[in-house]
């Protein structure tokens, strides 16, 4: 299991959570008309926290220890948006019962967290199964608040459980009773076949990388101040079934 | 070389509109069958089409592989003034599957003559596939080298380039001469029937009988 961005611990001033794609431009055409051509297949994530005030000296020491084990990138976390507000949820506050993004370094949630899995469980899905790169799934949802589109929501990949995929939904196409139909971004990851796979709404997480440093200067020795970006993680291919004896030569 | 491409249907119509969304597809046929295909598209993440003639065994375990493994796609042209044409495809030498690793680590004789795709594929705008992909361009690989610069920040780039030749490249290459005493002498040291050839050249002067 990958390590944890203590999000909540952090409690960071700024997030922002982006799909970046790989526009690229034609020119300007005689008149005046830009055709643009995007390249990525749905693009990847980019989370930026900033203004993280480091006010404590456990802030302070988690954010070495972790800074020490992302090395520079080369280690995959998963990252914790820690955005309950503008999820479906109710209360929109931390009550002190979800705990994810908040290890405060403890032994048991050095690795695994113990509550992985949404305290509620209120969306599911597929109802009819979900195709790799597809952006309309179909699920049930039975939560108090609405969906209204924005929300983002993480699921699972199946055989690896370490790798959470962070998804946003674009808009509702339709809804009866529990059943949902919406527009997701980016394209799914991977293919869900079976039913029974969480839409993790509570804590919506990814699993990405470090870009560039976990900068954190001390002021006065006493108090910091950090920065960080992450990008969205792809495990080596070789991971994720590359070796299939399917493939003839 | 190209090949010929008809741009009509429903891909057509989404070419045309203000943002197109199309994704590089790059194939390699390794020629001695040890080495499985390798597939490569610009996007993220996996990409399964429809496998074809050239290639079916396409699944979801044997997807297009697009985790920023495919760092540049060479201009591609025709034929144009019957200049021959040649490519170099950038990889990146760090996250490549392990297909790639492969081709990488294999001899440069079993990298020689591997069949080298290119095609487009058009997706609509909630990024499905529209339309079967067209390939373009085909082309054979030549040579592979393994590149490591380093910028001023310290930060190390590893590529992998590979060059592939269309089928005018080797045009200027002489053909095969046979019909010379050293060649002969390389495929068999003892055979001395093109011995004489040497002193055959236009204007030379038999003297018979000696």
């Amino acid at each position: 299991m990958p390590y944890v961005f203590p999000t909540r611990l952090f409690n960071p001033g700024t997030m922002n959570a982006r799909l970046v794609g790989a526009q690229q431009s034609g020119g300007r055409s005689l008149s005046g008309i830009v055709q643009n051509a995007d390249l990525s297949g749905g693009g990847y994530w980019v989370v930026e926290f900033g203004d993280i005030a480091l006010l404590s000296p456990d802030k302070v020491l988690a954010w070495r220890r972790l800074s020490a084990v992302l090395a520079g990138g080369a280690t995959p976390v998963l990252v914790p948006l820690g955005d309950r507000r503008h999820q479906p949820l109710s209360p929109r506050k931390y009550g002190g019962i979800d705990t994810f993004g908040l290890s405060t370094w403890a032994e048991d949630d050095y690795w695994q967290p113990s509550d992985d899995t949404p305290d509620s469980i209120f969306a599911q899905g597929p109802i009819l199964g979900w195709a790799t790169r597809t952006t309309t799934i179909d699920f049930t949802y039975t939560g108090d608040v609405p969906l209204v589109g924005g929300e983002h929501f993480s699921l699972q990949n199946v055989p690896d459980l370490g790798i959470w995929r962070l998804h946003r939904i674009v808009r509702i196409i339709e809804h009866s009773g529990f059943s949902y139909t919406a527009e997701i971004r980016p394209p799914l990851r991977t293919e869900y076949a079976s039913a029974g796979i969480l839409m993790n709404f509570d804590s919506p997480r990814c699993l990405m990388r470090l870009d560039g440093d976990m900068e954190a200067t001390l002021e006065q020795l006493r108090f910091g101040r950090g920065t960080v970006r992450f990008i969205e993680d792809f495990p080596s291919a070789a991971a994720l079934g590359d070796d299939s004896p399917s493939d003839s030569p | 070389m190209s090949l010929p491409v008809d741009w009509t249907g429903a891909d057509a119509a989404q070419l045309a509109a203000g943002t197109i969304r199309p994704g590089v597809l790059l194939r390699i046929f390794a020629p001695r069958g040890t080495l499985r295909p390798i597939r490569l598209w610009s996007g993220v993440g996996e990409l399964v089409i429809p496998g074809d003639d050239a290639d079916p065994f396409v699944s979801r375990f044997t997807p297009y592989y697009g985790i920023g493994a495919l760092t540049g796609i060479p201009v591609v042209n025709q034929l144009i003034n019957g200049l021959a044409e040649r490519a170099d495809f950038t990889l990146s030498a760090v996250d490549m599957p392990a297909h790639l690793a492969e081709l990488a680590g294999a001899g440069a004789s079993d990298v020689r003559g591997a069949g080298v795709q290119l095609g487009v594929v058009v997706f609509d705008v909630q990024w499905q596939q529209i339309a079967s992909p067209l390939w373009l361009w085909r082309g054979t690989a030549d040579t592979l080298k393994i590149e490591r610069t380093s910028g001023a920040d310290g930060e190390v780039v590893r590529t992998l380039s590979l060059s592939v030749a269309s089928v005018f490249s080797g045009r200027k290459r002489p053909t095969a001469t046979f019909w010379t005493d050293p060649d002969q002498r390389r495929r068999d040291p003892a055979d001395a029937y093109f011995d004489r050839v040497a002193l055959y050249y236009q204007g030379s002067t038999m003297v018979w009988p000696k």
